[in-house]
């Protein structure tokens, strides 16, 4: 979690895997005199999986369990305290930890008891109370309490990660009932949904062990936990080993069934992508994912590979595409006309790049909420429509007309039909982006042609030329947005592309000063509180918030707070999708790309449950497949002895 | 004004052992080939014609901007002379021809119109292939040769002033100038040069003229010792006194009777400065700390041949192109060294 804020910005890259939320006993779950009592809580309707549950349909209940995993994690560590701003710490100490409740993969947002058993909650949401189960153990066998709960929330609100306060602050207090019941009461002032799902991803620290040590401290010292794995061996930036825990107490508790099956996980540090990738080819690690298209297309052609001993799968990836593209920074005068942006939109040409960049693995996104119900599609209708007139009557030109008439499409260029055709086709849209320029107020100066401004003016009164900075965090980038600047330029604007290491990056995004960069917007089914982070007004001005657009529309305010307010699942929807049209026309961004996959490659000693369409996979759930790995170091030497080694172009 | 350019008897025979020194001579010859031909790149790779006839009228867009309005397009911009509605519309249609430089491709230029994904394999639309933005690595390994050479040059030349300078007056000085100086010289060495250019261009905006006066931070200090040593010699000798003893002003004896002796040393050690210039730049580059992104330069392809081992073409180039820098530079490098070596100089047979 403390990694989100910074994953948002900084690792844009190329659609990931999905969050797979690990995972609990009531005999029924139900209202009663006002009141859910069960094992699970949906943000709306009910749970999917009934009470006596025994596993997720997405994994194999009776996996085998043992193995090895050997993992790669590109970056280091020099900290295992992954809930404080301090350090870094590995992504997988979540293995160590548990949380109250975890998420299913296969619903929009509905948690699963784990270190709690049964779940209360009122109709009014004003508090949400958590039973623990008795068998809960700390690895060093004490019981999880619920003084631990009170003590987890409060380190972590007051030491932890600023996004634990940002999370938790409509909770009142926390109380302890009982040894094993705990009490979160909410506040009624701001009616929020989400909040008593959102504490249930409470990730519980044992009180006893951190009595006498600094929270804050970045630290190595292998921390308690109660969750299936804990940290055997380590070395800081090299590599950390973590052992699954013998008689783990939550073996038997439905939402991890399936899960957690290697006795030991091992990640390798890397620091160069390159590097990482070699080494996997040299079998000094298991599985992969890969983020790049063109890795995907050249970097796997080796004999095993041939022989079928490395695989390269495919997996869907999940619903809900979300957005990713050229963030403009709407703070900038030159970007603060709909119409100028509308104009740049005109200036990627996504199909060339897919075709030439990324061998056609990418498509397009034109949503924030893309390949799910959520998206907006062809015209309103309905409630959706009636959202969206009631705004416009409220606040006229915060609403663009397009909204009602036209189906947003990113522009679009013919770069598989030819040379001629494609050219053409760029020709075009240039043209198109030079009429919108034209109505917003930009006119070619004499001689270089360059853009400048009618009316606005610089800061030192003349006239406002159109030159702005695309400032990039990852190289990788470089090959996209090159060609880009290219066709600004013919339309005489001046974009120059900047690559800053990752700190001043930061920096940079917190303080908002940047014009341009890619940036995503990470969304999950159930759209709820970060969209007021993301789009509200009253975030634009707050340094660090997630709105680095700027953007204040008071359409979009009101939207947002209507979002976030949604009684049930079918207004959410309507409401997500008015939204989805007010962003799209708004053209805060240039849309990039998303990938419908994952793209895991693998040493084929494993299995794994057939592919889920919605959830796409995760190596928690994944398995050593002993007839495989029996064979695997036969078959991997007849590969690499093969005659025609290499020989593949 | 030099006694440098007036062909002196010792001049000549230097010159005439490095001229016997065939590797070195050779090498110079190249270097300079390489040099003129890097030089032209802007003229000889370009994504424009040298020369446009249209409508009687000439078009020189190499020289001078020239439109598509100009033309008789829409865009007010500099004509893309890639695009075909430019090309077979505006010109051919309407009676016009175009001539293109041998390479038709700028070291920015990305072929929109290149069949497969870059990078491309070499063919004969792309004789060294394609980079992974899909820009001709022939134009960018001329275009960078010339910026590496234009920097490497720059930055050996101003520093050598400098160092040079200042290695004179430390020398000619002596004393407490001499021993204080040395020990702040001593001092700004002892940093940790790379990781201060690191945090530098993080913080100041990389451009050529940036990135060299970062980089004379450090590079000025290498010639200092040389001249030092030498001066501290040479303001000892007979001459040098005799000099004083008629009353000629210190700073004269420092130009006329001392510098010429420490220019030789100074000299010798150009070529090896060149050399470290050019890994320095390479190595910025290629960490991404360099020039800004699209920059044509040597460190900047030998990182994508990193990041593209299925590409082999394109480290191959970086390399065999800097490669060849180097050993040219090095090469002539010690001939210099041997001809401006009074032993080898004064002995009848010359160098090797």
């Amino acid at each position: 979690m403390k990694r989100t804020a910074a994953s948002a910005v900084a690792a844009v890259v190329l659609a990931g895997a999905g969050a797979i939320g690990p995972t609990a006993s009531p005999a029924r779950a139900a209202w009663s005199n006002g009141v859910w009592r069960g094992h699970a809580l949906a943000l709306h309707g009910e749970p999917k999986y009934p009470a006596n549950f025994t596993h997720f349909d997405y994994v194999r209940p009776d996996a085998p369990k043992g193995g090895t995993l050997r993992l790669a994690e590109e970056g280091g560590f020099d900290s295992l305290n992954p809930f404080i701003p301090r350090g870094n710490a590995p992504l997988a100490m979540t293995l160590v930890f548990e949380t109250l409740a975890v998420n299913s993969g296969d619903e929009p947002f509905t948690i699963y008891g784990m270190l709690a058993e049964l779940i209360e909650m009122p109709t009014n949401r004003a508090w949400v109370t958590f039973h623990l189960r008795p068998e809960a153990r700390w690895h060093d066998g004490r019981p999880v309490t619920s003084e631990d709960v009170v003590f987890s929330f409060q380190t972590l609100r007051e030491k932890g990660a600023p996004t634990y306060r940002l999370y938790y602050r409509n909770v009142e207090r926390v109380e302890a009932i009982d040894e094993r019941t705990v009490r979160f009461q909410l506040s009624t002032n701001h009616p929020n949904r989400e909040l008593p799902l959102i504490v249930g991803h409470l990730p519980v620290l044992p009180a006893h062990w951190w009595a006498g040590r600094d929270f804050g401290a970045v630290t190595l010292e292998p921390p308690l936990g109660s969750g299936p794995y804990r940290v055997a061996a380590l070395e800081a930036n090299r590599y950390i080993l973590f052992e699954r825990v013998p008689n783990y107490w939550g073996a038997t508790v439905p939402a991890v069934q399936g899960m957690y099956n290697f006795d030991r996980v091992r990640y390798e540090v890397y620091r160069d992508a390159t590097v990482s990738l070699e080494a996997f080819k040299a079998g000094a690690y298991d599985w992969r994912v890969e983020i790049s298209a063109k890795d995907w297309a050249h970097g796997y052609r080796t004999p095993e590979r041939d022989a079928g001993v490395m695989r390269c799968e495919l997996f869907p990836s999940g619903r809900l595409a979300s957005m990713q593209g050229f963030a403009f920074n709407l703070r900038r005068p030159i970007f603060a006309d709909r119409r100028t942006r509308r104009a740049m939109q005109y200036a990627f040409d996504f199909e060339w790049a897919n075709r030439a960049l990324f061998h056609g693995q990418y498509r397009r996104c034109r949503s924030f909420f893309g390949q799910s119900e959520l998206e907006a599609r062809g015209l309103p209708e309905g409630e959706e429509r009636r959202l969206l007139e009631e705004l416009r009557a409220r606040h006229g030109g915060a609403v663009p007309e397009e909204v009602f008439s036209q189906e947003y499409q990113p522009p679009r260029t013919d770069a598989d039909r030819g040379e001629t055709a494609h050219r053409l086709s760029v020709r075009t849209n240039l043209l198109e982006a030079r009429r919108w320029l034209h109505e917003a107020g930009w006119q070619p100066r004499a001689g270089d042609g360059r853009l400048v401004h009618r009316e606005l003016r610089d800061a030192t009164g003349r006239a406002l030329e159109f030159s702005f900075e695309i400032l990039l965090v990852q190289p990788a980038f470089e090959r996209v947005v090159l060609p880009f600047t290219l066709n600004l330029r013919r339309l005489g604007i001046e974009a120059r592309v900047r690559t800053v290491d990752a700190s001043v990056y930061m920096n940079r995004i917190l303080a908002f000063d940047f014009d341009m960069v890619v940036s995503s917007w990470p969304m999950s089914e159930s759209p709820g509180n970060e969209q007021r982070d993301y789009w509200h007004s009253l975030a634009a001005d707050q340094p660090g918030s997630r709105n680095i657009l700027g953007l204040a529309n008071p359409a979009v305010d009101d939207l947002v707070e209507e979002v976030i307010r949604a009684e049930d699942r079918a207004a959410l929807v309507a409401r997500v999708r008015a939204l989805d049209r007010l962003l799209q026309w708004g053209f805060y961004c240039i849309p990039n790309w998303y990938l419908p996959w994952n793209r895991i490659a693998f040493w084929d000693r494993f299995g794994y449950p057939p592919p889920h369409p919605e959830v796409g996979t995760h190596w928690i759930y994944w398995w050593l497949d002993a007839e495989k790995d029996a064979t695997f170091a036969a078959r991997r030497e007849a590969a690499r002895r093969r005659p025609d080694r290499g020989s593949q172009r | 004004m030099s006694p440098l350019v007036r062909w002196s008897p010792l001049t000549r025979r230097r010159w005439a052992a490095f001229r016997a020194n065939r590797r070195g001579f050779v090498s110079a010859i190249l270097f300079v080939a390489l040099l003129a031909v890097s030089l032209a790149s802007p003229w000889l790779a370009a994504d424009r014609p040298w020369v446009v006839r249209l409508d009687g009228r000439w078009y020189w867009p190499l020289w001078q901007t020239v439109t598509e309005a100009d033309l008789g397009g829409v865009f007010e911009t500099a004509a893309d002379f890639r695009d075909p509605y430019v090309v077979e519309t505006l010109i051919r249609a309407r009676g016009g021809w175009l001539w293109w430089p041998p390479i038709p491709y700028g070291y920015d230029t990305v072929d929109l119109d290149a069949p497969g994904p870059a990078p491309a394999p070499p063919d004969r639309r792309h004789w060294l292939g394609t980079d992974d933005l899909g820009r001709d690595v022939l134009a960018r390994v001329l275009h960078g040769l010339r910026l590496s050479l234009l920097f490497g040059i720059t930055l050996t030349l101003v520093s050598a002033v400098i160092g040079t300078l200042l290695g004179l007056w430390q020398g000619f000085a002596g004393g407490w100038v001499d021993l204080i100086a040395q020990r702040l010289i001593e001092l700004w060495g002892a940093m940790p040069r790379l990781y201060i250019l690191i945090i530098m261009s993080a913080v100041i905006e990389p451009g050529f003229g940036s990135l060299l006066s970062i980089l004379l931070f450090f590079s000025w200090m290498s010639l200092v010792h040389v001249v030092r040593a030498e001066t501290l010699r040479a303001r000892n000798f007979d001459y040098v006194r005799a000099a004083r003893a008629l009353g000629v002003p210190e700073w004269r004896i420092a130009i006329r009777h001392v510098l010429p002796n420490a220019l030789v040393a100074a000299m010798t050690y150009l070529p090896f400065q060149l050399a470290g210039s050019l890994t320095m730049l390479t190595s910025l580059d290629f960490l991404g700390l360099g020039l800004p992104p699209g920059s044509p330069s040597l460190g900047e392809m030998l990182q994508q041949g990193k990041a593209n081992l299925h590409a082999p073409w394109l480290g191959l180039t970086a390399f065999i192109a800097l490669a060849a820098l180097f050993m040219l530079v090095v090469f002539i490098g010690e001939a210099a060294r041997d001809a401006f070596d009074p032993r080898t100089t004064l002995s009848s047979r010359g160098a090797r």
